[in-house]
């Protein structure tokens, strides 16, 4: 497990997460705590996730929880490099929409339908 | 069971006997073709099915006999032989003659039928089940086509399902299988990474799904997590409602799922906002109760656009049946509006002052041409159907004869008006069988001429201005001149020293009585032959032409008016009366002055730039009394490659004949062949010039 499923980087005003791997169920644990590392007040996150290889639903929740951490504490977060194969889960699942949640009220919701074209 | 689906089936049943005739003959030429076979096992299976649909019980169960051994060559276990065409053949007639018997209360044989049950089970290698299934029921276990159902589905896992095992999203691609399907995922119940339990399940889903697989099938999707979740399956359009694209308002769905009461919704109609945005601003709903609503509207929206834009591509592609009595209806009255149209235009030629008038005649004239030319172009049917039937003639006859034959064909798109269709079927069958019989040499005989032993009857049609021409060639042994003159010398049909050239002679076989086959066979030379075929296209106010080229082969050409019901004609008038006459037999129109009459001498004939063409005044033959005009105007007509001209008085030019037949007491008046309505209401008689011309000949 220490072969950086999850390699963050900090840099002066933002952090850098980097995914290498499966977001899957048994991976899960993991990547929630190594997220939780990654806010840091003050810094906005920034999520590579280019070298996730799988994702299920325990995965999408993850994210989903990423963006609701950064709007309860207010800090930035984003999403970059989504893979193919997470955009297509994230279409299967149902993710992408046109409203946000309710705590969405900026509309920084990572699964809106204009972002995810901006972000492809 | 109502006598207009009878009828539809006996309609469509004879359309697929044509159709499994087709089949076969090709079946027959290119036996190793198994999408022929599948043609044809096809064919039987829809006969007997809708067979057995309208309670036509014997030929089902007829069909399903014949059906059993097509099963079996469509395997391969059998191979197309030429007996099982001819057997295949002889089932397709006795399911015609089960049809007619039902029309006319006359049972078929139910003899015939066993016996050729009794050869099918005959070429049946090991036993197969000879008992007739119920064909309704075999039918009736084939899945019916189920109609394509919207259904909501709110599927909301237990927390605990990953941890178990359980995969929502696999479930959702099965159901995305099941057809076009929008899913929703709710996130309302996500939480942030400090409280998250990462293995826990926070998502559910509303999924709308518009398939035909039924109900069974999505909830077979959820079958292992039945206990693990909760689900609800909601049937959100079926299909039946007739509204176009429109679906239930936003507030409606969201109170259909429980999202927002009632009287929330109230409440919040009266704040004059759109439903959605109110509900949000509220705190009432989460967003992505609104937005799976809001796809539902979409999804359901989009089914019914995609139903109705089938429906109406299905309609358009469509035809209808209607009843050849009804078509003639049609045409007839379209014929009296031409009548009366042209009576129009002849009173607002006289009324010119009153412009509005004119112009109103001239657009009653354009609409009514229009409607003319549609109106026969419904009754235009290919001659391909014709042509069909021929090929099983030639296989028969010539079998019969034991001689081999192939029949090509051309032009079979062709089209011709139902009647003339219908008319020219017997002498169409009296030429082929004449050629089989008299044209077509033997195999041995092919061969010692050096021609290859499969002899060839050529049918063709082509357009040819306002007519069709149709050819029946063959390459047989070609008319024998010398045989024909001395049987006609014998028939007495010319005198032994009448000089006649090649032309002439082959003109002969079409003379009453007249025929050369030495032995009679049932096949032709029972003395009616040619005389009546000519006699019948001359009824359809057509022309028949033969060529021959001695050892090559004859050909004979028809050249029929692709209908009958309304002709381009020229009016002529002859003192008071006035004449039309075909315009298609029309070649031109000269002057004839008194002196170029006096020139020939009572001869009645006419130099016409260096050629002699004989003509026949009409005034004397129909005695007409008064006096003729000092210049009369001769009208040539070509018939059969000569010219003769018909005297008038005056031409007065070109007319659209609607034809009216004869009262049955004039059939017989020699030289006219209908009557049309003119436009003052007077009726015209329309010449038979053939006829004119014949008898002018014999006179002369």
């Amino acid at each position: 497990m220490g072969d950086k499923l999850v390699k963050i980087t900090k840099k002066k005003d933002r952090t850098l997460v980097a995914v290498h791997g499966a977001m899957t169920v048994a991976n899960a644990a993991e990547l929630k705590e190594r997220f939780l590392e990654a806010f840091v007040p003050g810094r906005e996150v920034e999520l590579s996730l280019a070298g996730v290889t799988e994702i299920d639903a325990t995965g999408l929740q993850l994210l989903c929880s990423c963006h609701r951490t950064s709007v309860e504490r207010g800090m930035g977060f984003k999403m970059k490099q989504e893979s193919e194969a997470l955009v297509e889960v994230a279409r299967t699942a149902g993710m992408y929409r046109l409203k946000g949640c309710v705590v969405d009220e900026a509309g920084t919701c990572i699964w809106l339908e204009q972002n995810e074209r901006v972000n492809r | 069971m109502s006598d207009d689906f009878a009828q539809a089936f006996k309609d469509e049943a004879r359309e697929l006997l044509a159709d499994l005739e087709e089949a076969l003959l090709e079946m027959e030429e290119n036996p190793e073709d198994l999408a022929i076979v599948g043609r044809v096992f096809r064919t039987m299976h829809t006969i007997k099915g809708s067979g057995a649909m309208f309670g036509f019980d014997d030929i089902a169960s007829f069909t399903h006999n014949v059906e059993t051994v097509y099963d079996l060559v469509r395997n391969g276990a059998l191979a197309v032989s030429r007996e099982l065409v001819d057997l295949s053949l002889a089932a397709r007639d006795r399911i015609l003659a089960m049809l007619e018997a039902s029309e006319n209360g006359i049972a078929a044989d139910p003899a015939l039928n066993e016996e050729v049950i009794a050869r099918f089970r005959a070429m049946v290698p090991a036993p197969v089940e000879t008992q007739a299934a119920d064909p309704a029921e075999e039918d009736a276990a084939e899945d019916p086509p189920e109609a394509l159902i919207t259904y909501r589905i709110r599927f909301k896992p237990e927390a605990e399902i990953f941890t178990t095992g359980g995969n929502p999203l696999a479930l959702l691609r099965e159901l995305q299988e099941l057809g076009p399907c929008n899913v929703v995922a709710h996130t309302c119940n996500m939480t942030s990474l400090d409280r998250l339990e990462p293995e826990r399940c926070y998502l559910f889903w509303d999924i709308i799904l518009t398939t035909a697989a039924g109900r069974n099938a999505i909830e077979d999707v959820f079958i292992f997590v039945e206990d693990s979740c909760e689900l609800s399956i909601t049937v959100i359009d079926d299909g039946t409602r007739r509204e176009q694209g429109t679906y239930k308002k936003l507030g409606e769905i969201l109170i259909e799922r429980g999202d927002l009461t009632p009287e929330q919704m109230d409440e919040l109609l009266g704040r004059q906002k759109r439903i959605g945005e109110l509900a949000l601003e509220a705190g009432l709903v989460d967003a992505a109760a609104i937005n799976s609503a809001l796809i539902e509207q979409q999804h359901v929206k989009e089914v019914r656009q995609e139903r109705q834009s089938q429906a109406q591509s299905q309609e358009a592609a469509s035809s209808i049946r209607v009843s050849a009595e009804k078509l003639d209806v049609l045409v007839n009255l379209v014929g009296e509006l031409v009548t009366v149209q042209a009576r129009l235009s002849m009173v607002a030629q006289e009324l010119k002052k009153h412009a509005e008038l004119v112009s109103v005649a001239e657009e009653v004239e354009r609409l009514t041409n229009d409607l003319r030319d549609n109106a026969l172009d419904i009754r235009m049917l290919p001659i391909g159907a014709t042509f069909s039937k021929f090929k099983r003639l030639v296989r028969d006859l010539s079998g019969e004869l034991g001689k081999a034959i192939e029949m090509t064909t051309e032009g079979a798109d062709t089209e011709l008006d139902k009647t003339v269709i219908e008319k020219l079927n017997d002498p169409l069958v009296h030429i082929i069988r004449n050629s089989i019989d008299h044209g077509v040499e033997t195999p041995a005989e092919r061969e010692a001429k050096g021609k290859p032993k499969t002899g060839n009857i050529h049918l063709s049609a082509v357009h040819s201005g306002d007519s069709v021409l149709i050819t029946i060639r063959d390459d047989g042994a070609g008319l024998n001149v010398d045989a024909i003159r001395a049987k006609a010398v014998e028939r007495r049909i010319i005198p032994a020293n009448a000089e006649m050239s090649d032309r002439e002679i082959w003109q002969l076989i079409f003379a009453p009585g007249f025929s050369t086959a030495s032995k009679i066979t049932s096949v032709s030379g029972r003395g009616v032959g040619m005389d009546v075929v000519k006699q019948a296209i001359e009824g359809l106010r057509g022309s028949i032409d033969v060529k021959s080229e001695a050892g090559r082969g004859t050909s004979i050409t028809l050249k029929i008016p692709l209908t009958l019901a309304i002709i381009e004609s020229l009016l002529v008038q002859i003192g008071k009366d006035r004449f039309v006459m075909p315009l298609a037999m029309v070649d031109e129109c000269i002057l004839l002055t008194e002196k170029e009459m006096e020139q020939s001498h009572g001869r009645d004939i006419l130099l016409v730039r260096e050629q002699i063409v004989p003509y026949v005044p009409l005034r004397k033959m129909f005695r007409i009394g008064g006096e003729a005009p000092s210049i009369q105007q001769v009208v040539i007509c070509q018939l059969e490659g000569r010219r003769v001209g018909l005297v008038v008085d005056w031409v007065i030019g070109e007319h659209q004949t609607v034809i009216k037949s004869l009262g049955r007491m004039y059939q017989q008046v020699e030289g006219m062949s209908g009557a049309t309505i003119l436009g003052d209401g007077s009726v015209a008689l329309i010449l038979d010039v053939p006829a004119i011309m014949k008898t002018a000949e014999e006179a002369g």
